[in-house]
């Protein structure tokens, strides 16, 4: 029998729909045979040593002038020195071989090691130059701008040979943080706009792939200056938009150990997995002089004596971290323990100082939301509620908040703080607590007795001077109260048990020069 | 059908134009600075006004319309923000794992969907018929993002069979790989759309089952399989092919959720970052081309519709 016209085409959709259906069924069939038959099939991870992939969920920066992402930075830098990682202020030498300074502590004259970039360019004193002279720029180099001010010139003596002449005589220890925090970059990459992303460095690994949001792959540094370091061979970061998808990688061994996690996993992966707390960050809560009600001091002395440490420690925390009750860490050698009870949590004290600051009773606390920030917000939230002072959240998505933080809009907030090192001096860093009108709490109102304090801070050079002028910087930090201590925040890894030597510096980056998997 | 298609044709334009200046509006409204988010939280005033200037953001919201559009009418959708490639490239890197995703998920939503419809719609009463029931008002009741949360601790974590985070594999390179890379994210799509789908299938089928020509059919002897076949499903499969068109739209930009609860590197990710980060450029293009897909798909639904009933041609 003969098809009319008609009838083929019919018969021809008939038969597509039939055979789509057929073609449907066994590529549909096929994934659920292959699950079955493959077992333990895992993608990444692995247990080939030399390398291993870690999943974060951390954005990736790659000029160590301006970021505060501490995830590989140090892997792709090699800085003037090091600090060992359990706390200790003890400088190892890194990028800097040998430094001497002057006995008037009028200068330092350092001597470079021996290295190359991973260019292949030989690392000269001309690269340390260029690189104070951009530090010394606050356009062009925020991050260490502050830090830099002690530092009047910079002068090659000879390739290797580079001295430092400061403004005033200096402490070491401050010398020695900024030489800590002073990354090694080729002077013709050292601009923004070339290390935005790409990064230039001689540290122990060098950058093999970024795919954005998808991987960030380092090779190891076979020219790295410590000839049996890195152990590894590469190192892979896995980013993760979803931290809960991240622990489930890690749990199923997709990767291999997860960065900077949030506590509220670490009970449940402590027993699978080996967990490193890294020297963290502190959380603070935050003040704005600029608007009301905390233009007023006596009000933001009382909301000050109103936060449990304890129970956001308990509580958000998890009992990790310890309290602090302003913005240095308990390993600064100006940490006195005794302000956490002095002016600790006393609902009392607080309900006193709220009375007599005559102040309105209400505010609104800006914060990012599902951080954890939000909970210690509650706290705090639900023990001024206790004394009368009625204390709103209003969570905002990350991009809005920072907008609204960095251009004074918040009223308060509870943010981190990095860890300011030995030099007590170096928590005029953070935008907060800059002592220029550049302060997003102050703006040119800056408290002048701080500003002559962190000065004296600065200047400080005999251990007794050095006393007098911490403790005076106590005093006013504690006086003004618009940066209130919470707690400690270290970071936190989770890492399959057949990796060892990952820890991070007192900045909390990350360190893989000696980790091996 | 000729005039049939220029008239759809010039409905996607205007649509398309409509949706871009919504999407630009959109975008634009969304606090937070672009700058900002790109340098970190230690970029310095004059970097950050320096960064604007840089990214075209110094000009009113309107010039900076015009000036996109102008250019993406020549193709060029722009340079991202965050990683300076061209906002097409980063659309084509993306675009083949999306496409994979959408296409396992739809393939097992119709593999899914069809036999249950059926059964559905012809034996409601019995047992399949019941089982089938329970499993439609489960899977539009269970929220996607919990069910790929419950496949990664059951099937991923507990088991280990398959891997809790997905990389895109590419099908033609390695079958298997792509098979087991993408398969869970597949099936947390595919049992809430196959729910949907089959849903639409029984309702029309059974209306379609009560119809004259159906009886008359039968009156003629034809065998009960052909009838379904050839009369009942056919007639019924226009509202299903429809519902269809719009799920697979929705894979290509609308999975966002799966992608990041599986770590899948699709262009859902890839927007939802670039929102995070207000990269404007790559947000705009992206969603460009996913209105664009909608469209493009609502168009070949209602061209299928014509090819599958010819009134709708003549109409």
């Amino acid at each position: 029998m003969t098809d009319s016209p008609i009838q083929s085409r019919l018969l021809a959709r008939r038969a597509f729909l039939r055979n789509g259906l057929l073609a449907a069924g066994a590529l549909a069939g096929t994934p659920l045979l292959s699950a079955c038959g493959t077992g333990g099939s895992e993608s990444g991870g692995g247990a080939a040593t030399g390398k291993i992939t870690l999943g974060t969920t951390k954005i990736m920066q790659f000029d160590p002038y301006l970021t505060n992402t501490d995830i590989h930075i140090h892997a792709f830098y090699t800085y003037l020195l090091d600090y060992p990682s359990d706390g200790k202020y003890e400088p190892i030498p890194a990028g800097a071989e040998k430094w001497e300074f002057a006995a008037d502590r009028k200068s330092v004259t350092i001597t470079l090691r021996e290295a190359k970039f991973h260019s292949g360019a030989p690392v000269v004193a001309e690269d340390v130059v260029t690189g104070v002279k951009r530090a010394q720029d606050p356009d062009a180099g925020f991050t260490l701008a502050q830090p830099t001010a002690f530092i009047a010139s910079a002068t090659a003596v000879d390739p290797r040979t580079v001295r430092l002449t400061f403004k005033a005589p200096t402490p070491e220890p401050l010398v020695l943080d900024w030489m800590f925090a002073f990354p090694l970059i080729p002077s013709a990459s050292n601009t923004p706009a070339k290390l935005e992303r790409e990064p230039a460095g001689s540290g122990p690994f060098q950058l093999a792939e970024f795919r954005r949001d998808q991987r960030l792959v380092l090779k190891k540094n076979p020219d790295f200056y410590a000839k049996d370091r890195p152990y590894l061979d590469q190192v892979e970061y896995r980013f993760f938009t979803d931290e809960d998808a991240l622990v489930a990688g890690l749990e199923s061994g997709s990767v291999d150990g997860a960065a900077y996690l949030g506590f509220r996993h670490a009970e449940r992966l402590r027993q699978r997995f080996t967990l490193v707390e890294g020297s963290g960050r502190m959380s603070l809560f935050f003040m704005n002089a600029t608007i009301a009600p905390f233009d007023n001091k006596l009000l933001r002395q009382a909301i000050a004596r109103a936060i449990d440490r304890k129970r956001i420690l308990d509580q958000v925390s998890f009992g990790i971290g310890d309290p602090v009750y302003t913005a240095f860490m308990p390993s600064s050698p100006a940490f006195e323990k005794g302000y956490l009870d002095s002016h600790g949590f006393d609902l009392d004290a607080a309900g006193e100082l709220l009375e007599r600051s005559g102040g309105a009773r209400k505010a609104v606390a800006g914060v990012s939301s599902g951080s954890p920030s939000v909970a210690t917000l509650e706290i705090i939230q639900a023990d001024l509620k206790k004394i009368g002072f009625q204390l709103d959240i209003a969570p905002q998505e990350e991009a809005a908040y920072l907008d609204a933080l960095f251009a004074s809009k918040l009223q308060c907030t509870v943010a981190m703080q990095p860890n300011n090192m030995q030099s007590p001096s170096l928590i005029a860093r953070g935008r907060q607590m800059l002592t220029t009108k550049a302060n997003t709490t102050f703006h040119a109102n800056v408290p002048p007795a701080y500003v002559a304090a962190v000065a004296a801070a600065a200047a400080a050079i005999t251990p007794e001077a050095q006393k007098t002028a911490y403790a005076e910087l106590n005093k006013v930090l504690v006086d003004e109260a618009w940066a209130i201590g919470i707690s400690t925040v270290p970071s936190l890894f989770a890492l399959d048990k057949r990796i060892t030597g990952l820890v991070t510096d007192v900045r909390d980056f990350v360190d893989l020069s000696n980790t091996k998997g | 059908m000729y005039a049939h298609l220029i008239r759809r044709l010039l409905q996607f334009a205007v649509v398309l134009v409509l949706g871009s200046i919504a999407v630009w509006a959109f975008t634009f409204a969304l606090p937070g600075d672009p700058a900002s988010v790109l340098l970190g939280p230690d970029a310095s005033p004059a970097e950050l006004e320096a960064t604007r200037q840089r990214l075209g953001l110094d000009g009113t919201v309107v010039e900076q319309y015009l000036s996109w559009i102008g250019h993406a009418l020549a193709g060029d959708l722009g340079s991202s923000y965050y990683s300076g490639q061209p906002v097409v490239a980063e659309l084509l890197d993306r675009i083949p794992a999306t496409v994979q995703l959408a296409g396992f998920a739809m393939v097992l939503t119709l593999v899914i969907a069809v036999p249950v419809g059926i059964v559905v719609a012809l034996r409601p009463r019995s047992v399949a018929g019941r089982l089938f029931q329970g499993y439609l008002t489960a899977g539009l009741a269970v929220p996607t993002f919990w069910l790929g949360l419950l496949l990664i601790i059951v099937l991923a974590v507990q088991l280990r069979w398959l891997p809790a985070s997905s990389d895109y594999v590419p099908f033609w390179g390695d079958p298997g790989g792509a098979l087991t890379a993408t398969i869970l994210p597949a099936l947390a799509i595919a049992v809430h759309t196959s729910s949907v789908t089959a849903r639409f299938l029984a309702t029309s089928l059974g209306d379609v089952m009560g119809k004259d020509y159906i009886r008359t059919a039968r009156a003629k002897g034809v065998p009960e399989r052909d009838v379904i076949r050839r009369h009942a499903l056919r007639n019924a499969s226009l509202p299903t092919i429809t519902i269809v068109g719009l799920q697979l739209g929705g894979f290509l930009g609308g999975t966002v959720v799966i992608e990041a609860v599986f770590n899948y590197p699709g262009l859902g990710r890839l927007l939802y970052t670039a929102i995070g980060e207000r990269d404007y450029a790559l947000v705009q293009g992206g969603v460009l081309f996913v209105v664009a897909t909608f469209l493009l798909l609502n168009l070949l639904v209602d061209l299928g519709y014509a090819v599958l009933d010819p009134r709708i041609r003549l109409t």
